[in-house]
């Protein structure tokens, strides 16, 4: 139905001032100052973008984005698959998920004081607080710096944080998407001669693949915004930096508007991918 | 050595390099590094840095070597000094870890179990200054009532109230009555006033792109492992983002040692 | 193709017992209708076969080969799920195909199977549909196909008429029974509606809260229920049931109870004098009255017509014999109305006794 008038307008008039405030103005004024200096007081071309793609910080942070992209969002939810499925025949399957959803709870912030313990180092002549570096060295290993560790151990070992946090989450929807294929479907399949794993491969998981989809785009989004684990446990030292942290850096500690601006809109635009496939994949829903 | 500082990381490796400058490059050529006249791929920083190398990258000298210098957090730094045994026999920080030390090891005795003395000399030929930080009062109003309370919170008057109150920061007023100073501040406070010269931290004063940035980032890519110069051309590239003056800003200095 | 064998099968879940003890044989090539109220433990026995759910203890043989401890894909069965089961992400023809790729099938054998499976079934221009674009009756057939084309050693069928319309059923039924006919493969197929099992069953098993009551011929089972329970569960409307008591009068054995009297032909009489004296349960089919004249003639009865159901082949008429309920069958043209006293004569030669005890049949032959 289409209506003439304005009156469509008066309704639509609060929330449109508050995404224009809110989302849209900012959106516009950073892209702007993007193209400042650091005092956002000349006009400089595309250089904090140059600088971006040029700067070995930067660049290394864009590594580091990238492999977080690669490797998160396909382990924690290749492993909350796995634990819907295998904690669907265990006995105690909500102490179970319980268990695993439980650092859901805690913040970012609190998740990574948690794990500077884990990963914590003492010198070899002392005992190890760290529960990692105990194990090592009650196996008779010296204790390493996780956290130091360039560029693999330590970028892994703050992978494993996001995905500690977020594995649970995964599980939890991927678990309910499981328990909605009729057991009868994994019966049948199980009569026609297959073994768990042809079930799984051949039957689950193609009826799971919209929710799979749904739970990765919404993974990989969350892995674009890492932050909050790398600002504490390593502040993005030792080859472990991202670009939001790399603009938290250049915002309030160097003060460079231009630059910082610059991050965000390379951010937002490396976002834009994800967020389409996510509002196509919502309309061809909706539509149905 | 403990460099870990959360956000902060590498910063206790500033100190070491701003002391050793002081005494191998001496106070006016530390000015000038401070203000950016002399470029960071000056061969004096490098051999600064490299001296400070032949210590932090040398696990035999370093507690846990590398690694351990840049995972132990600076607190809890100096409780090597006191296990049994002990893990390092010698600490190099700013006067304010007394507070950390005693914290953790409330058993000890200032002066006793523990003692404090100026960083020594390393180039015979010099004398030996003294670097630190400090509080600072500013005004952001210049009115005459507010130069004479700035002018009276300096003098001996204002800040014996302070000392006395139980203030341990080692007063800059030299007539300053140190008896309620507990006896290590008071020791400090003495090192202070007979300094050959002093130094305000080098890394407090410069942008924070690399007094608080590219300084620190420097310093744990250097105990790392990184190679002198790299380190230092990166740093040198931060500085002419950040400094707006200074001889080195636009290149006009020749590179030096790098 | 074989056998299936079930020795002293009981399957606990927790301390609720779902399966009891049941020993039971189906021959090669034979079809047999399980049936039984819903909760009365058939589709687990239909899973205890198929493996889909371990034995507590007792023993599965199928084909000559002790199962039990076998994975469902290893017994060589098929399963015909009540709804359906059809994976919803494959074509029909990927849906039928899925066992045999499972099995290794080359390409042309499988096809050659999944288009004569679809022919039988008369789905052939469907295969390349996905299952949410067919009929319920097209998803009922892909689903026998997907179970036909492996040619298993048995089909379990696990009432995959329910979800169906009426009239769809009576058609499937008729289409199971022939495909039945030309497969000849032995066949276990679970019901709760006693009409499928008459009509389908070449033998019928009757299942009462995980205890077989009966395994029979449709026909025996109706002539001969050897309980309570299956004389009430086999036949519509249900066989009318009443309190009595066995008294001998000049060597004629008859029944008494609240408003009724009747002697008992001398056939049965011989199987049941011994408990001349007890009480014992009538059992009438609501066809076996006829209309009668008014007298005092006994094997006749009196009701009060509460309801008046006409089916156009018949009439169902529901009233009151004293305190019981009856329902009586009657051929359309009897003219009756409602509250009218209707008297009936009861065929005796057809009636049925009952331990009011153990609701056994007094009527065993010997």
């Amino acid at each position: 139905m289409r209506t003439r008038g304005w009156s469509h307008w008066l309704y639509l008039a609060p929330a449109l001032l508050v995404l224009g405030s809110y989302l849209v103005y900012p959106t516009l004024v950073t892209l702007y100052l993007s193209f400042f200096d650091a005092r956002s007081a000349q006009y400089i071309g595309l250089q904090n973008y140059a600088r971006i793609f040029t700067q070995e910080e930067t660049l290394i942070a864009l590594r580091n984005n990238l492999l977080w992209i690669i490797v998160v969002p396909a382990l924690t939810v290749s492993l909350g698959l796995l634990m819907a499925v295998v904690f669907d025949r265990v006995r105690h399957e909500a102490l179970a998920k319980s268990a695993i959803f439980l650092p859901m709870a805690i913040s970012f912030v609190g998740a990574g004081v948690i794990w500077k313990f884990v990963y914590a180092y003492t010198p070899p002549i002392y005992p190890q607080i760290g529960i990692l570096n105990a194990i090592r060295t009650a196996l008779g290993f010296d204790p390493i710096g996780w956290l130091i560790r360039s560029p693999w151990v330590n970028n892994l070992a703050l992978m494993a944080v996001f995905i500690w946090i977020w594995a649970g989450y995964c599980m939890i929807i991927l678990s309910a998407a499981y328990k909605g294929i009729h057991r009868d479907l994994l019966d049948a399949a199980r009569t026609d001669g297959a073994n768990e794993w042809e079930i799984f491969w051949h039957v689950a998981l193609p009826m799971l693949r919209p929710t799979i989809l749904v739970v990765a785009t919404t993974m990989t989004v969350f892995t674009l915004k890492v932050f909050d684990i790398i600002y504490v446990l390593t502040n993005g030292n030792f080859g472990t930096e991202v670009l939001a942290d790399r603009m938290y850096k250049e915002m309030f500690h160097f003060h460079n508007f231009g630059a910082a601006s610059a991050i965000a809109v390379i951010i937002l635009l490396a976002m834009l991918p994800v967020i389409v496939i996510n509002v196509r994949r919502f309309y061809a829903k909706e539509g149905r | 050595m403990g460099f870990e500082s959360g956000g902060g990381s590498g910063w206790p490796g500033t100190d070491w390099i701003e002391d050793i400058m002081l005494r191998t490059a001496g106070p006016e050529v530390y000015d000038q590094w401070v203000a950016h006249d002399i470029p960071w791929t000056d061969a004096r920083l490098k051999y600064a840095f490299e001296l400070f190398g032949q210590i932090a990258r040398n696990p035999t000298y370093v507690l846990g070597g590398p690694e351990g210098a840049l995972s132990i957090n600076f607190r809890d730094s100096p409780n090597g000094l006191f296990t049994e045994p002990p893990g390092c026999l010698l600490h190099h920080q700013a006067s304010f870890i007394q507070t950390f030390i005693q914290k953790a090891n409330p058993n000890l005795v200032p002066v006793v179990d523990f003692n404090v003395f100026l960083f020594p000399p390393i180039d015979p030929a010099r004398e030996n200054p003294l670097s630190g930080g400090g509080s600072i009062i500013g005004l952001f109003k210049d009115t005459e009532m507010n130069r004479k309370f700035m002018e009276y919170l300096a003098s001996r008057e204002g800040q014996q109230i302070w000392v006395n109150e139980g203030g341990q920061e080692p007063p800059t007023n030299q007539n300053v009555n140190l008896s309620a100073l507990d006896p290590l501040s008071s020791r400090v406070t003495e090192l202070l006033r007979s300094a050959a010269a002093f130094r305000f931290d080098a890394s407090d004063l410069m942008p924070a792109a690399v007094g608080s940035g590219a300084f620190w980032t420097a310093m744990l890519n250097y105990v790392g492992g990184a190679d002198v110069c790299t380190v230092l051309l990166k740093l040198e590239e931060a500085a002419e983002q950040a400094y707006t003056s200074g001889a080195a800003t636009n290149g006009v200095i020749e590179p030096g040692g790098c | 193709m074989g056998n299936v064998i079930l020795i002293e099968l009981t399957k606990r879940f927790g301390d609720v017992a779902a399966i009891r003890g049941i020993n039971l044989q189906i021959e090669e090539g034979e079809l047999m209708v399980l049936v039984g109220p819903s909760g009365c433990g058939k589709t687990t026995l239909l899973r205890l076969i198929a493996g889909l759910e371990e034995a507590t203890s007792g023993e599965i043989w199928i084909d000559g080969r002790l199962v039990n401890d076998m994975a469902p894909k290893d017994r060589d069965i098929a399963m015909v799920f009540q709804n359906y089961a059809l994976y919803p992400h494959m074509s029909v023809y990927d849906n039928i195909a899925f066992g045999l790729r499972l099995r290794r099938y080359s390409r042309s054998e499988i096809d050659r199977r999944v288009q004569q499976a679809a022919g039988i079934l008369g789905i052939t221009d469907k295969l390349r549909s996905k299952p949410a674009e067919l009929s319920g009756g097209q998803r009922q057939r892909v689903a026998v196909g997907r179970a036909i084309v492996r040619e298993p050693k048995a089909f379990l069928f696990d009432e995959p008429l329910s979800n169906v319309d009426a009239q769809l059923r009576v058609q499937m039924r008729a289409e199971l029974q022939s495909l039945h006919r030309r497969l000849k493969r032995t066949t276990l197929y679970v019901t709760h509606d006693q009409v499928e099992a008459m009509t389908l069953g070449q033998r019928v098993a009757v299942l009462k809260e995980g205890v077989l009551q009966q395994v029979d011929t449709p026909q025996r089972l109706y002539d001969h229920p050897a309980s309570v329970f299956v004389a009430g569960f086999i036949g519509s409307p249900a066989m009318n049931f009443l309190k009595g008591q066995l008294v001998r009068q000049n060597n004629t054995l008859s029944v008494q109870g609240d408003g009724f009297q009747m002697n008992i032909p001398p056939k049965r009489a011989s199987l049941v004098c011994d408990h001349v004296g007890r009480e014992v349960i009538v059992g009438i089919r609501p066809g076996d009255f006829q209309p009668g004249e008014v007298g005092s003639s006994p094997d006749r009865i009196t009701i009060r017509v509460n309801v008046i159901e006409s089916l156009g082949s018949e009439l169902i008429v529901y009233g009151k014999l004293s305190s019981s309920d009856v329902a009586i069958r009657l051929d359309p043209d009897v003219r009756i109305s409602l509250d009218q006293e209707l008297t009936l004569v009861v065929n005796t030669e057809r009636i049925h006794l009952f331990d009011p005890d153990s609701e056994k049949t007094l009527l065993h032959l010997r």
